[in-house]
């Protein structure tokens, strides 16, 4: 009797907690079982498109509210817009099919795949008329500097931009090792943490004799000058392959090759301003095999995160 | 029952007809009471529907429960870095955050000073002093560091400073409140003796606060070691940046490794904490044997009444409070004029020095950069132009507000579900509610685990088994903060008058009518308290778990600082700060009306 008495609150507590919470359970989640007749699966239910972001490069802004609109308004479904920062997370939401479509880095895409994680790379994102997709990872020395070429790297103090990034240490580390310096013992490497941090300490020529970073960054600084650049490709849109097939046939024609007129001739307005222009221009098509640079930087530099 | 009540109050009105209700005392019903309650109602109502709106799917958690499993499949076994990079690396953490600790305790005596009512110059001065206390506690750790790694670039300066400046809210805070409460006499008599304003401090104010002062020291230390993990994140050294590197290259048994280094780090400081504590505030130093000493000291730090870690700034070597050795009759005059050295004294010397060393040594490992201190003031102005003058970039301002919305609804949503559970759990970890010994310990013990537990990488774990969005976010807050307010909870409930609790007692009411009668009502003040607290924390956090994908602002707070967007930075610090503010402002209001 005694312990009814000091148990029964906590049993209370506990039994309103889950009725509050499962009150708070999506009303459709019966509707998973309905689309997994076709062995397909949603991240949320067969109503709803997840559409993951991390941003590409450091100049990325992701206000990408307008392609959602426009996948809605084509697929006649919701979709949840979700950005983070953290590649992981996206990763591990990738690998455990918690996303439907999603735009991050062609590493990350790469490294996804290498750990299970089932998705199809559509297009690719430009800016600009007439751009290709991707970016370049620079290689940097501040003005007026003896070292001419990435050869000249090698027993200096060099500025990376942290362990993870594509093209602040993966690409120049894998350009290093084509140049038979290796990235960790034949130069002195100092991680700047951020790409403009990289330039600016490597423009300064003090704690770095030279550097490596994104190319939208350099751009901003006169005091560096570019010795060497690499291409990295193009950040891609995936779509996952669970997806029931016709579903993945329209999201590959209307996300596959589209500009942002085009976008706003299908009576999406939202599109039509400039923060989403100056972020979007078009989608040009890519596919698995233009990421096959990155799997062989990866069986070069033996980055940790591809291991599958 | 009502003949015998009213006549004892009111002789004459013996005879009312009023019902007993009518007549019985009634507590006063100002506006401002209801309109703080009408509030509290609203807030609460609020973080219902953040609650119900943040998606949390018990069934669709339990179906996606095997990514979990095949999550921690792949993780496979836990790994550490090699000894001497995990040494150095425990003891550049440590030392970082002893020195941020120490650079807020030592800006924070003055800003007590001016701030404390007793002992301010003027109004002026005493405003100044609560404007820089809360304007500090009010600017995110996270978001100083941030900006600071910006400035400062390389090195553990960024994060000593973020640490240091942001920890200056809550010490001088505590400091002020322990200078108004000290005892007017001695500082009275050193003035009537001619003593000067520095003498009146040195030794009227210092020898009694300076207990309370290495109190809140070790705790806000405990504190920070703890935001030592996040801090990682955004670039600043250590362990958790270590821990960071390694989860964004997938390396999740290194970084499960370095959490749980981390983990211990935080339960073996509590610990020292709690015996520093114990031996400096007097409380052991009646002569015991050690063994039995260290059992109670065990026993003291298991049941959770510790925080804090080994930080006596080198005060240590003053004893506070001890009682001297008076009793014993002095042998010759000579002897009287001298303290002799006992073993107290010589105890409380051995912990100053080895607190000064501990000191020493924090510096040294973390290399500071004094030059960057000087050059630092030169690079402002170029700095503070890109910084100026807040803009959205190219987000519209409907979206960045929205995200500031959602970021608050995770921290009201994720306060709510915290308390909830925490007023379960902090019961049941009070001394005078728990039913049992074993019960306690248990509870005290799950919630220093809970504490241990780093939000980012449960919020990673659980994006793996509820999706991106808002509901991981909101969970791990809420995980996160039982931690924190259960702690609370039975702390301020083991502090009620248990004068109630036995009158209840005596006329045999149960347990938990005791607990729903006496602790729950006069613990009520304490509870709202500790939930805006814990408000007033989680949207600091929520902030961080915007950067893993929980939703909300943080994610474009880091994104802006990624791309140096500085403008951006300034816009979405300003929001953080408008909003920490009125939270701020209403816990005071509601502190004060629910007095």
């Amino acid at each position: 009797m005694k312990l009814s008495t000091k148990t029964w609150p906590a049993l209370a507590a506990a039994a309103m907690l889950a009725v509050g919470l499962a009150a708070c359970a999506s009303p459709s989640t019966a509707d998973d079982s309905a689309a997994g007749d076709s062995g397909a699966k949603f991240a949320v239910d067969e109503n709803t498109l997840v559409f993951g972001v991390v941003p590409d490069s450091v100049d990325t802004e992701t206000n990408y509210q307008p392609l959602m609109d426009y996948i809605a308004a084509e697929t006649g479904k919701t979709v949840e817009y979700h950005e983070s920062t953290d590649y992981a997370a996206l990763i591990e939401a990738a690998v455990a099919g918690k996303i439907d479509v999603a735009s991050f880095s062609g590493f990350t895409y790469v490294t996804a795949t290498n750990n299970g994680a089932a998705i199809t790379p559509i297009s690719s994102i430009i800016t600009e008329e007439g751009q290709e997709p991707g970016y370049y990872s620079q290689a940097i020395v501040p003005k007026g500097s003896d070292i001419t070429d990435l050869a000249g790297f090698a027993g200096k103090k060099v500025c990376f931009v942290d362990p993870s990034s594509t093209s602040g240490y993966l690409f120049p580390s894998y350009n290093l090792l084509n140049e038979g310096i290796d990235p960790k013992t034949g130069v002195t490497p100092v991680f700047a943490g951020k790409h403009d941090v990289s330039v600016t300490k490597t423009g300064e020529g003090v704690e770095c004799e030279a550097g490596f970073a994104e190319d939208s960054e350099v751009a901003k600084s006169d005091k560096v000058e570019v010795i060497a650049e690499t291409m990295v490709p193009g950040a891609p849109i995936v779509v996952s392959d669970t997806l029931p097939e016709e579903l993945k046939t329209q999201l590959t024609e209307i996300l596959g090759e589209v500009t942002v007129d085009e976008i706003v001739e299908s009576g999406v307005e939202s599109a039509d301003s400039d923060a989403f222009r100056s972020v979007f221009f078009a989608t040009l098509p890519v596919d698995d095999e233009y990421y096959d640079t990155i799997r062989d930087i990866c069986e070069k530099t033996e980055a940790e995160q591809c291991q599958g | 029952m009502s003949t015998l009540v009213a006549p004892s109050r009111r002789p004459a009105e013996a005879s009312d007809a009023r019902s007993i209700a009518e007549r019985a005392p009634k507590r006063g019903r100002s506006p401002e009471r209801i309109a703080a309650s009408l509030t509290l109602v609203a807030i609460v109502a609020a973080a219902i529907v953040a609650l119900a709106d943040s998606g949390i799917s018990i069934p669709s958690m339990v179906e996606s429960w095997g990514n979990a499993e095949r999550f921690f499949a792949r993780v496979g076994p836990i790994s550490f870095p090699e000894p001497a990079q995990l040494l150095y690396l425990t003891a550049l953490t440590i030392g970082l955050v002893l020195c941020g600790t120490l650079l807020a305790a030592v800006i924070s005596v003055p800003v007590a000073y001016l701030a404390a009512s007793n002992t301010t110059p003027g109004p002026g001065w005493r405003a100044f002093g609560r404007f820089v206390t809360v304007l500090t506690r009010a600017i995110p750790d996270v978001v100083l560091a941030m900006v600071f790694v910006l400035m400062f670039s390389l090195g553990s300066l960024p994060g000593i400073l973020a640490i240091g400046i942001h920890s200056i809210g809550m010490i001088s805070k505590l400091f002020a409140d322990a200078i108004e409460q000290i005892d007017e006499g001695p500082r009275l008599a050193i003035r009537a003796a001619g003593g000067s304003k520095w003498q009146e401090f040195t030794s009227g104010i210092l020898p009694q606060v300076l207990p309370s002062w290495v109190a809140t020291v070790l705790h806000r230390n405990d504190i920070n070691l703890r935001g030592s993990v996040v801090l990682g994140y955004v670039g600043v050294v250590g362990l958790g940046m270590e821990m960071s590197f390694a989860f964004k290259s997938l390396n999740y048994s290194l970084g499960l490794g370095i959490a749980l280094v981390m983990f211990a780090l935080c339960i073996v400081m509590e610990v020292v904490s709690s015996v520093v504590r114990s031996a400096m505030l007097g409380v052991a130093p009646t002569g015991r044997g050690l063994g039995d000493r260290l059992v109670r000291r065990v026993r003291r730090s298991r049941s959770g009444s510790s925080s804090g870690l080994d930080t006596p700034p080198s005060s240590a070597a003053r004893p506070a409070g001890t009682p001297s050795s008076a009793a014993r009759p002095a042998t010759s005059l000579e002897a009287a004029l001298r303290r002799p050295w006992d073993a107290l004294r010589i105890r409380n010397t051995v912990w100053g020095w080895v607190a000064l060393a501990v000191v020493v040594g924090s510096v040294l490992i973390c290399n500071i950069q004094w030059a960057d201190l000087i050059t630092f003031w030169a690079k402002v102005p170029a700095i503070a132009v890109q910084f100026w003058p807040p803009d959205f970039g190219n987000y519209d301002a409907a979206t960045m507000f929205g995200a500031m919305g959602q970021t608050i609804g995770i921290a009201l949503a994720a306060t709510l579900l915290a308390i909830v559970v925490s007023v379960l759990v902090g019961s049941l970890a009070a001394r005078n509610v728990a039913p049992n010994g074993t019960v306690r310990a248990s509870m005290r013990f799950l919630l220093v685990v809970i504490r241990g537990i780093p939000e980012v990488i449960l919020a990673i774990v659980l994006i793996v088994i509820t999706g991106l969005g808002a509901q991981a976010g909101t969970l791990a807050l809420a995980f996160g903060g039982i931690g924190l307010a259960g702690k609370l909870i039975a702390d301020s409930f083991e502090e009620v008058k248990s004068g109630p609790e036995r009158a209840l007692r005596a006329t045999g009411a149960s347990r938990s009518q005791v607990y729903a009668s006496a602790t729950l009502p006069q613990g009520m003040r304490a509870l709202i308290g500790h939930s805006f607290y814990l408000l007033d924390t989680n949207i600091r956090a929520a902030t961080i778990l915007g950067i893993v994908g929980g939703g909300g602002i943080g994610y474009y707070l880091l994104n802006a600082g990624q791309g140096s967007n500085y403008q951006v930075v300034t816009a979405i610090v300003l929001m953080i700060l408008v909003t920490v503010l009125v939270v701020e402002g209403l816990a005071m209001w509601m502190r004060r009306v629910f007095r």
